[in-house]
């Protein structure tokens, strides 16, 4: 058996649409690890076609799935990645490269976010899109926080970050502004369970505030402005999040 | 047949199983109902025929034809148009019994209580994204539907009478998630409209409606007493103009 250098992991629920393509990109890697949450399409009988290292099983928790995922890796360095991302050529050469001479510990890597064909670079932000993530990092430094959605990241004493990669990954975020909806109810109802979990799910002026100040975020300062319309849509639904989440924490989660 | 048909009640339905039974039971009081069945791959049908056998299938592309085909098919004097997420109380019933023994006019206005959830939300209503009342009581041909897919336009012939007292119950949504399903919806539909139309109007037009409307709802209808649901069904409601608006330009115009 040789070596293995770098994992690429990635947990899917469900996405089997998506996957084959996904993994169609990761041969740079040494070995491929599927996380299979709860899945009952054909997301398995593919992920099998490309690596025989699946993990079947039911995460109630976002956070603990990403770790159980990261666990199951083998190589000195794990390269994270979601069903709906792509990796170009260029960037897996790059991640090889980076990893045989960097003195850092972790590496953030660009993203390229597209609405349906369109790729919308500005305004991501505020939790309702990346524009960059701690995707490529050493075994044993990242660690998941327990929440059910944008969990927090733990990073090992001592972690040294490094410069970004160059070359971006292409995230296929939305097909159109109905699914960026879904979304917004999906992150919602999700925050809504997290709030109230925490016992504290904060007050409505505040959260009113942060519609108008997670809105400028996005709009202005990331540069929203200049995509037109979607960049609009995303410094709104950014701008909502906080309050629906809060709303539906207060009037429709049990406990 | 001997009886004459003085009321009809009529229901358009797309795949309402879970709703129908519930609906039909409270419609005892007519002389006869009328389900149109759109596109139904459920058990509605199922569920009709134990209330009735006046059915009309088929696929309607728009809501206006389809409930304009659902008035046609009514044979009484008196229309009572009733969705499936609608129930009439017996109150609602008598009045409705009273108001057409002695019409002070041909068409009436019934107030709506919206549920979401459980919860009676009575104040914030409006902006097309909830009604207050609806015209739904009507003699045969005073009413007709116009062809938008969004909300479409009422033409009426007949003199309107007094409101009814009564208000019909609309279990409109089940919680905040249905609401955005909703509005995604009521946009996509708004959005094909105004691209036929060729007139899909201004980003800051529909920029400024966000805040217009919103206050109309929250302020105006008085939503903020409703403490939480008002706020999101004003916010629905500002929201409906602007995606509307990026639907039609961003992802429907070619």
């Amino acid at each position: 058996m040789k070596d293995i250098t770098l994992s690429a992991v990635i947990s899917v629920h469900n996405e089997e649409a998506q996957l084959a393509d996904c993994l169609d990109g990761l041969s740079f890697a040494d070995e491929i690890v599927v996380l299979l949450d709860k899945c009952t399409d054909g997301s398995g009988d593919i992920a099998r076609k490309f690596t025989d290292h699946v993990i079947d099983g039911a995460w109630a928790v976002e956070g603990d799935r990403r770790n159980a995922g990261i666990e199951a890796c083998r190589g000195q360095w794990i390269f994270e990645i979601d069903a709906d991302e792509r990796v170009p050529e260029e960037l897996g050469r790059e991640i090889r490269t980076l990893i045989e001479t960097t003195a850092f510990d972790w590496h953030e890597i660009l993203v390229d976010n597209y609405i349906g064909s369109r790729l919308v670079r500005w305004g991501w932000g505020a939790s309702f899109g990346k524009a960059a993530y701690p995707g490529l990092f050493k075994k044993g430094v990242k660690t998941w926080g327990n929440a059910r959605v944008h969990p927090p990241l733990a990073w090992g004493p001592g972690a040294k970050k490094g410069p970004k990669l160059e070359h971006r990954i292409r995230h296929f975020v939305d097909r159109d502004i109905s699914d960026m909806i879904r979304r917004l109810d999906n992150y919602s109802t999700a925050r809504a369970k997290d709030l109230k979990e925490s016992g504290d799910i904060g007050g409505m002026a505040n959260n009113v505030r942060r519609i108008f100040s997670r809105f400028f975020k996005c709009y202005v300062m990331r540069k929203g402005y200049r995509e037109g319309g979607y960049g609009f849509l995303i410094a709104l639904f950014a701008g909502l999040y906080p309050v629906l989440s809060h709303l539906k924490a207060k009037l429709e989660v049990d406990g | 047949m001997t009886d004459t048909i003085k009321l009809s009640a009529l229901i358009v339905v797309h795949n309402e199983e879970a709703q129908l039974a519930d609906c039909l039971e409270r419609l005892a009081f007519v002389d006869e109902i009328v389900v149109l069945l759109d596109k139904c791959t459920d058990a509605s049908k199922d569920i009709a025929l134990r209330y009735t056998e006046r059915l009309i299938e088929g696929s309607w592309d728009r809501d206006g034809e389809r409930r304009n085909a659902g008035i046609a098919a009514c044979r009484g004097d008196w229309i009572f148009e009733i969705d499936a997420d609608e129930r009439a109380p017996d109150a609602l019933a008598d009045e409705i019994g009273k108001t057409i023994e002695t019409p002070k006019g041909d068409i009436f206005n019934i107030p709506v209580e919206n549920y979401v959830g459980g919860k009676l939300v009575r104040y914030g209503w409006g902006g097309l994204f909830g009604k207050n009342g609806y015209p739904g009581l009507f003699r045969k041909g005073v009413k007709a539907w116009g062809s938008e897919r969004a909300h479409p336009h009422l033409h009426v012939t007949g003199r309107q009478g007094p409101d009814l007292q009564t208000p019909i119950s609309h279990f409109v949504d089940e919680n905040i998630s249905d609401m955005l399903m909703r509005l995604d919806r009521y946009t996509s539909n708004r959005a094909r409209d105004l691209v036929e139309k060729q007139e899909i109007g201004s980003f800051p037009n529909m920029v400024r409606k966000i805040f217009s409307r919103f206050w109309k709802c929250y302020v105006g209808r008085r939503g903020y007493r409703e403490n939480g649901y008002g706020f999101v069904t004003a916010l629905c409601a500002a929201l409906y103009p602007v995606l509307s608006h990026l639907k039609a330009d961003l992802e429907l115009r070619k």
